[in-house]
């Protein structure tokens, strides 16, 4: 073959095979159905960066929650539909839990725990069989066990910001927060000390620890019992602080952004390290996270503030 | 997907239609796995994300009651109104402050806060919402955007993609008649790839990877080295043959290897250095021998040339305790390769039943020679590994005494044991204290090798000792020198006294033989003529003449050889201590002194 005919043949296929691919690819409905996921993928993402910029970043607004509810509904109702037209393709291309927790996790934000819960009540079939363990969605299986903790922390953060006080009860809070704080804690186990999900949930226990502080706010003790009640809530939140600094250096991102979160939970918790604690603070919170050591992480054993006992006359 | 054969335009269409349905599938595929595995951002439960009273107070707290005090406790006595809010905190709850009092509080917490993160080298600012984290939307994105899967288990719709398209252009390339010109010797040998790598599964994570880069150190060597396409069909052979085997063993070494990205490149970086070393060094032996090296005309028989790139892709990448993919430059390692092909073409035997033969040598080698107790410079095993396997070639019967068991090579062991002993660190109190540089090892271990292959029972144990003959004579050579030796003594005369006593050991055995106290007559030699000749209380002018780097060996080589020649005895090595103490006397006194005069008066009073 010569050398024109070499490329008019390249060229030939090449068209052709642009031209077999654009009508292969045309009608696929597995396409389709991880567009639609996706779509509501970025809806949700948008919406939980309104939300977080709201509580992190201070940039508050009723505008901001509107918009916020707007995608959560939008990614909830496309999602709800695409599930009960095509679960069982869904199942297959390994995208139903993909799909449940986001529509679960929407739910949650919209209010409706009720939804959120009956969702993730079903998801344990929502793996095909056939997908090998590698392959399992990590992420959101982790997510479907701490859903259940999530909805506990907005109930008591709830409670809390009723303006009627004599409705407010400690205890009740309390638990809620306690049993939020044992599901985060399992779904971590789950999980992996690894997986970047480490990240989110130990953030959600530390919404736990401001949620607990701020039952102490409306509870007002006094003396010896708001000592104690605090220095629970210190040790909660220095144990998590440090699991915060080594669980981001398993995840690869810009160390710099994990720092300034680090200094935000402590700053708004009151809990940076000190040496003069006793015991100690762990090793990893002595120095910036950027210097924080696998070796350190691994010697981490730091004793947590639940159960909250301060109740009790030893405290 | 196997894709047919084109052979026109219809067939391209065909062609065409097949190659469509598999990047769709592929990109399918990718898509669907993509989604799955796209990160997305968590929204946080609600919490109060602004500081408050309790969290000043977790602050300060005094602490008391078997509690310890918070982290700003300290701040609290430097300051009268703080120690007044605590105090008012204390008495009646963090809710009876006044409103005012409560931002006085939080005032006090922000900017002693700031103070104590400073006293830990972290400065913090306030931002306009007295944030003093100032975190912005990218550090919140970072933080809480997550993915599936720590690592995921698909490869990306990049890697995936681009596999299948290599896929398609090599079977494109390869089966589609003068798209590589078969007229040409480069289209040969390029045809030998693309055959090859045509049954090579693209969409498997990392294979494009390592394709690309043999492919690059193909063109480059046939670029370089003109010698690699000469060989017509057979330059398709050993093209073929050895991106067989390299590929074969660089994907089960990158699987092997996990997410570790560097060792991946580092196997990769290997393999291409491997496939243009094998090519280009390995031609003339090859072609001269095609049927042997290259299978062919020899249907079913092993191609020679894909077992040793194999081997040594197995062999220098795994198993030892250093990592010698990284000692090896090109030079070492075609030096290597050839000395394989040299043992295995001579000797086939040696790769055994499974292939394993030449892998397991080499490893051996290796391990044997980076084990800690030899304490040789890494760089200069690769070296090893080509003398030996040299060696081994030439001398295959006699080195390796059970060719199914190649580990027990008698150059290992020997290698082993006389590179312990030289690399050993001087024991305390030694007068002479040099050590050995790399390069003194490779010259010890290849003379000692030359004298072993010469005589293989320089390897048997000297009577009821654990050293062999020559680890008695390398260790009782050393420790004269560590012992007597003066710190002008050189590295390289320190050498040249070892190989003569090696030598003149060589042909006389009486030096092993044991004197009536028990020692060997080697040892009573060496003090008769180190131990006289480096004798501290030796005259200043003697020591200057005798002691001299190039007078010292040469004295010693005329003792042993003399020794060796009229039998070793203990009255003649009385007779060579008292002829040396006799020397150095004279010359004390201003004797003319030259070698032959001294060589010739020995020999007289021997």
């Amino acid at each position: 073959m010569s050398c024109t005919s070499f490329h008019r043949s390249a060229k030939f296929l090449a068209v052709s095979v642009c031209l077999a691919a654009t009508a292969f690819l045309g009608g696929c409905v597995e396409v389709e159905n991880a567009k639609t996921i996706r779509e509501a993928q970025a809806e949700f993402s948008r919406a939980a960066t309104v939300e977080n910029s709201s509580l992190l970043a201070a940039e508050q607004g009723v505008q901001a929650n509107t918009e916020a509810a707007t995608n959560y509904r939008m990614a909830a109702t496309t999602l709800q539909k695409l599930i009960a037209d095509k679960g069982g393709n869904l199942k297959k291309d390994n995208l139903l839990c993909t799909a449940m927790i986001i529509e679960a996790l929407s739910w949650w934000r919209l209010g409706d725990d009720d939804t959120a819960m009956k969702i993730t009540n079903n998801s344990s079939g929502c793996v095909d069989s056939s997908t090998p363990a590698g392959s399992q969605p990590a992420r959101d299986m982790a997510l479907f066990q701490a859903l259940p903790g999530l909805i506990r922390i907005d109930q008591a953060n709830q409670k809390l910001a009723n303006p009627t006080t004599s409705s407010f009860r400690f205890n009740e809070v309390m638990t809620l927060l306690a049993d939020a704080n044992t599901i985060l804690q399992t779904a971590r186990n789950q999980v992996g000390t690894g997986h970047p999900l480490q990240l989110y949930l130990i953030q959600s226990q530390l919404a736990i620890v401001r949620n607990w502080q701020y039952a102490i706010l409306k509870k007002n003790p006094s003396g010896q019992q708001l000592i104690c009640e605090t220095a629970h809530a210190r040790q909660q939140c220095i144990k998590l602080a440090a699991e915060l600094a080594c669980a981001a250096l398993a995840v690869p991102g810009t160390m710099d952004s994990h720092q300034q979160l680090l200094e935000y939970w402590q700053f708004v918790a009151g809990c940076p390290y000190s040496a003069n604690n006793n015991p100690p603070d762990p090793a990893v919170l002595s120095s910036p996270p950027k210097s924080t050591t696998q070796a350190a992480c691994a010697q981490l054993n730091v004793t947590g503030g639940f159960p909250d006992n301060c109740a009790s006359p030893t405290q | 997907m196997a894709i047919g054969l084109p052979t026109d335009e219809v067939g391209l269409i065909l062609f065409a239609i097949q190659s469509a349905i598999k990047l769709g599938a592929q990109f399918q595929k990718s898509y669907i796995d993509t989604t799955a595995a796209a990160p997305i951002m968590l929204p946080l439960p609600n919490f109060p994300s602004s500081p408050d009273a309790v969290t000043a107070f977790t602050f300060f707290s005094p602490g008391g009651g078997g509690v310890s005090p918070g982290p700003g406790a300290g701040f609290v006595s430097k300051s009268p109104a703080l120690a007044a809010l605590v105090s008012k905190v204390m008495a009646s709850g963090p809710a009876s402050l006044s409103a005012s009092e409560a931002d006085s509080f939080l005032d006090f917490y922000k900017e002693d806060f700031v103070i104590q993160q400073a006293s830990l080298g972290i400065n913090l600012g306030f931002d306009s919402n007295g944030n003093p984290a100032r975190l912005t939307s990218d550090d919140i994105a970072s933080c809480l955007t997550i993915r599936q899967w720590q690592r995921n288990p698909n490869p990306t719709m990049l890697q995936a993609l681009a596999g299948t398209f290599i896929d398609i252009g090599v079977q494109y390339l390869a089966t589609m008649p003068g798209a590589v010109s078969t007229n040409t010797n480069e289209g040969k040998a390029l045809q030998g790839f693309l055959q090859t790598a045509s049954n090579i599964d693209f969409a498997t994570e990392g294979a494009d990877q390592i394709v690309e880069q043999l492919f690059l150190a193909t063109v480059q060597t046939i670029k370089n080295n003109p010698a690699v396409i000469g060989g017509g069909s057979n330059s398709q052979a050993l093209v073929s043959n050895v991106l067989s085997a390299v590929y074969d063993k660089a994907q089960q070494q990158i699987s092997a290897a996990g997410g570790d990205l560097s060792q991946q490149d580092n196997i990769r970086s290997f393999a291409q250095m491997l496939m243009s070393t094998a090519l280009s060094s390995t031609v003339k032996t090859v072609f001269d021998n095609p049927s042997k090296y290259l299978g062919v005309g020899k249907p079913g028989q092993a191609a020679l040339v894909t077992a040793v790139a194999g081997s040594l892709m197995d062999s220098l990448t795994n198993g030892s305790q250093i990592n010698l993919r990284d000692l090896l430059t090109p030079q070492t390692l075609q030096g290597i390769v050839q000395s394989a092909l040299k043992v295995v073409g001579q000797h086939p035997e040696i790769l055994g039943t499974d292939n394993k033969g030449l892998t397991t040598l080499v490893t051996s080698i290796a391990t044997t020679l980076s084990d800690p107790t030899v304490k040789l410079d890494q760089d200069a095993v690769p070296q090893l590994i080509q003398t030996i396997l040299a060696s081994t070639a030439e001398n295959f019967a006699m080195l390796v005494p059970d060719s199914k068991n190649p580990t027990q090579n008698l150059l290992v062991s020997a290698g082993k044991e006389v590179l312990t002993i030289i690399s050993a660190a001087p024991p305390a109190g030694s007068k002479w204290t040099l050590t050995f540089t790399s390069q003194d090892s490779l010259r010890v271990a290849n003379f000692v090798f030359s004298q072993v292959v010469g005589n293989p029972d320089w390897l048997v144990n000297v009577a009821g000792g654990a050293q062999s003959r020559m680890g008695a004579v390398v260790q009782a050579v050393l420790s004269s020198l560590r012992a007597n030796g003066t710190t002008n003594l050189t590295e390289a005369a320190g050498l040249s006294i070892l190989q003569s006593v090696i030598t003149a050991c060589a042909s006389r055995l009486d030096f092993f033989k044991a004197d009536a106290a028990g020692n060997l007559l080697l040892s009573d030699a060496l003090d008769a003529s180190i131990g006289v000749l480096f004798n501290p209380g030796n005259d200043a002018a003697a020591k200057w003449l005798v002691l001299a780097n190039d007078t010292v060996p040469q004295i010693i080589n005329v003792v042993f050889q003399l020794l060796a020649k009229h039998g070793v005895t203990q009255a003649r090595i009385a007779n060579v201590k008292a002829f040396l103490q006799q020397t150095v006397s004279l010359i004390a006194g201003g004797a003319v002194w030259s070698l032959d005069t001294f060589t010739a008066q020995l020999e007289a009073v021997l």
